[in-house]
């Protein structure tokens, strides 16, 4: 039941940063009030195995989909490679950690340029598509990408993944579980943090511009297709940490968890959380984790119950779930307001 | 060379390629958006069809119209309840929908899964004549019924958008919707009639073809992706494009799958649609617009 009452805390700190008042208090509160939950979620994840594991998922799940929040919400291209860049970011991990004697730890940045690598070939060749047909293609490369994971063995390992990668070591002292738990709830706030003041940079407008008149933003002397690259190898290298830390956490990796189901899921987050802050989809990672692993009652039929929300979601409450909550927060205080005049 | 039995493959799987890229022609069409959920509502058909046939036994005509009407039904559904509304709303931005189709193939999957079990399920021959000889080559029975309904489907729906009032009326839709609400043509009326029609298409495809190596709940994700192809290498230009197109995708799959191995499947799928879209982004026959 307490993750019920994060998210509705959660909804209540990022208001401020959804809205996005002049005011000075927002940002500072936004900042606080989320490094607060992740406390909170950490002190709740406690020493169950089980909290531990799904903790690490969730911030999985929410650095994925974090990753796709400045090309997918912000820029208006859905992409759907992204199991990829997921999956490079854990196969850096698992290579590093099986055959060669490195620390683990360099594996991270070795995943994301790897990631933001191919996201920038793959957007160079896709430069001219846009809509379904970008979607069609990148889909495509998504299950191209499936089945290099679980084929060409000599670098993946095949069908059985890579087992047996080795405890996460920094400078003579290994990672714990806790550690690598603290490690991704902190990563997924500094991401969250940075992605929402990113949003309101100049780049972020002009990201945000281009989704709905591209030529307005070309005119102005910034080249969209420059705009559209660096979104996309961004947010390819934060997916990867995702799968980073997935890799470091569980020990070993499975060509079955980079499918192009999570990346569904991810598409569905922050529009079940909401789309004007990176938070919303923090918030819909949190609710896919809660739906298909959480819950005992939707165990079986939690990815149909999930389908569902996302779709009644996309129908009646087109702003998410923040947004909806934040609707509502500023139709109660306009009528408090109002009765006190 | 290839053995000749190969081609027969490539006809079984073409000729499915291009009754879905068919369904995604008359939506795109008439509604002028990629229904990617087309895969799974084809792949449902064949569920709930093969899922009767086991646990009930009905006679065989039973399932098939059941599961072709269900989809019918559920592609109307989807047009009224969900595309239709979420496209006037993002008013003339692409996202929104395409959110929209990939959540209705997702929820698609799951339904499936949830209410026909998650494992594969057999598919049934519509015929038991076959196989037939034709020198060394083995054509089944159902080989022969899925060609037949094929160009059955293909002669009607080419009629059907030339001749008749309301195929022609899709084509009007398809070139400018804003226009054709002008002049006061039904456009919601027709939208609904191009979903409609595309689900049939598929649905009767999925339940055809499942009799080949039977249907599981993810299988809808590569028969999206089998239509699709054939719709992209086609092209809108002719109605009988996507099957040419699917033609085409099948003798590239079923050859790269044959000379390199299975593993090479998806990655010629992707290279070919690739190179499709950087050199002949309209397809073989792009649409012409006559002035």
């Amino acid at each position: 039941m307490s993750d019920h009452l994060d998210t509705t805390t959660a909804e209540a700190a990022s208001r401020p940063a959804t809205t996005a008042g002049p005011g000075r208090r927002g940002p500072v509160l936004e900042v606080f009030g989320t490094l607060a939950l992740g406390v909170v979620a950490f002190l709740f994840v406690g020493d169950s195995p089980f909290r531990q594991d799904l903790a690490v998922l969730t911030a999985t799940y929410a650095l994925l989909a974090l990753g796709m929040y400045i090309p997918f919400i912000m820029s208006g291209g859905l992409s759907l490679a992204y199991n990829a860049y997921l999956g490079a970011g854990a196969y850096a991990v698992a290579i590093v950690g099986t055959r060669t004697e490195m620390s683990t730890v360099l594996a991270i940045p070795i995943g994301m340029a790897v990631s933001a690598t191919i996201a920038v070939i793959l957007g160079l060749a896709t430069r001219r598509l846009s809509g379904f047909y970008l979607a069609g293609v990148t889909l495509l490369f998504g299950l191209a990408f499936e089945t290099f994971l679980s084929d060409a063995d000599p670098i993946t390992g095949g069908a059985a993944g890579i087992p047996g990668i080795p405890q996460t070591e920094v400078f003579g002292v290994i990672l714990t579980r806790p550690t690598i738990v603290a490690i991704s709830i902190l990563s997924v706030w500094v991401f969250g943090v940075l992605l929402s003041r990113l949003r309101r940079s100049p780049y972020g407008v002009a990201v945000r511009a281009k989704r709905k008149v591209p030529e307005a933003v070309e005119a102005s002397g910034i080249s969209v297709p420059l705009l559209v690259l660096v979104a996309l190898g961004l947010g390819a290298g934060v997916a990867s940490i995702g799968g980073s830390l997935y890799a470091m956490m569980n020990g070993q990796i499975l060509p079955e968890t980079f499918t192009l189901s999570v990346v569904f899921l991810a598409v569905f987050m922050p529009l079940l959380g909401g789309r004007q802050s990176p938070w919303g989809a923090v918030l819909g990672a949190v609710l896919v984790v809660i739906f298909t692993f959480g819950l005992t009652l939707f165990r079986s039929t939690g990815s149909l119950v999930f389908a569902v929300a996302v779709l009644l979601v996309l129908r009646l409450a087109p702003n998410g779930l923040l947004g909806f909550v934040t609707a509502l927060a500023g139709r109660l205080s306009r009528r408090m307001s109002g009765a006190s005049l | 060379m290839p053995p000749p039995q190969l081609w027969i493959s490539v006809f079984e799987l073409g000729c499915f390629a291009g009754l879905v890229g068919l369904g995604y022609f008359l939506i795109l069409r008439g509604a002028g958006l990629f229904m990617f959920a087309l895969g799974p509502l084809a792949m449902f058909s064949a569920m709930l069809g093969s899922w009767l046939l086991v646990e009930y036994e009905l006679p065989l005509v039973v399932p098939v119209l059941a599961g072709i009407v269900c989809v019918v039904l559920f592609a109307a559904l989807v047009e009224v309840l969900i595309v239709r509304p979420i496209q006037e709303r993002a008013g003339g931005e692409e996202l929104p929908a395409i959110v929209a189709v990939v959540a209705v193939l997702f929820a698609t999957q799951q339904l499936a899964g949830t209410l026909f079990g998650r494992r594969p399920l057999p598919g049934r021959p519509w015929i038991t004549a076959g196989p037939f000889r034709l020198g060394d080559v083995v054509i089944s029975g159902q080989a022969v019924v899925l060609g037949v309904v094929t160009i059955v489907v293909y002669g009607a729906m080419m009629l059907w958008m030339s001749r008749s009032h309301y195929g022609r009326m899709l084509r009007a839709v398809g070139d400018n919707q804003r226009a054709a609400h002008t002049l006061g043509l039904p456009v919601s009326n027709i939208r609904i009639v191009a979903f409609a029609l595309a689900g049939g298409v598929a649905a009767l495809a999925g339940s055809l073809f499942s009799a080949k190596a039977g249907v599981a709940f993810q299988s809808g994700l590569s028969w999206t992706v089998a239509g699709f192809l054939a719709l992209i290498v086609g092209g809108l230009g002719r109605v009988w494009a996507p099957l040419v197109g699917g033609l085409l995708v099948a003798t590239m799959q079923t050859m790269a799958v044959f000379y390199f191995g299975p593993a090479m499947l998806n990655y010629a799928t992707f290279v070919m649609a690739f190179l499709f879209f950087m050199f002949r982004p309209k397809g073989i026959f792009a649409p012409r617009v006559r002035i």
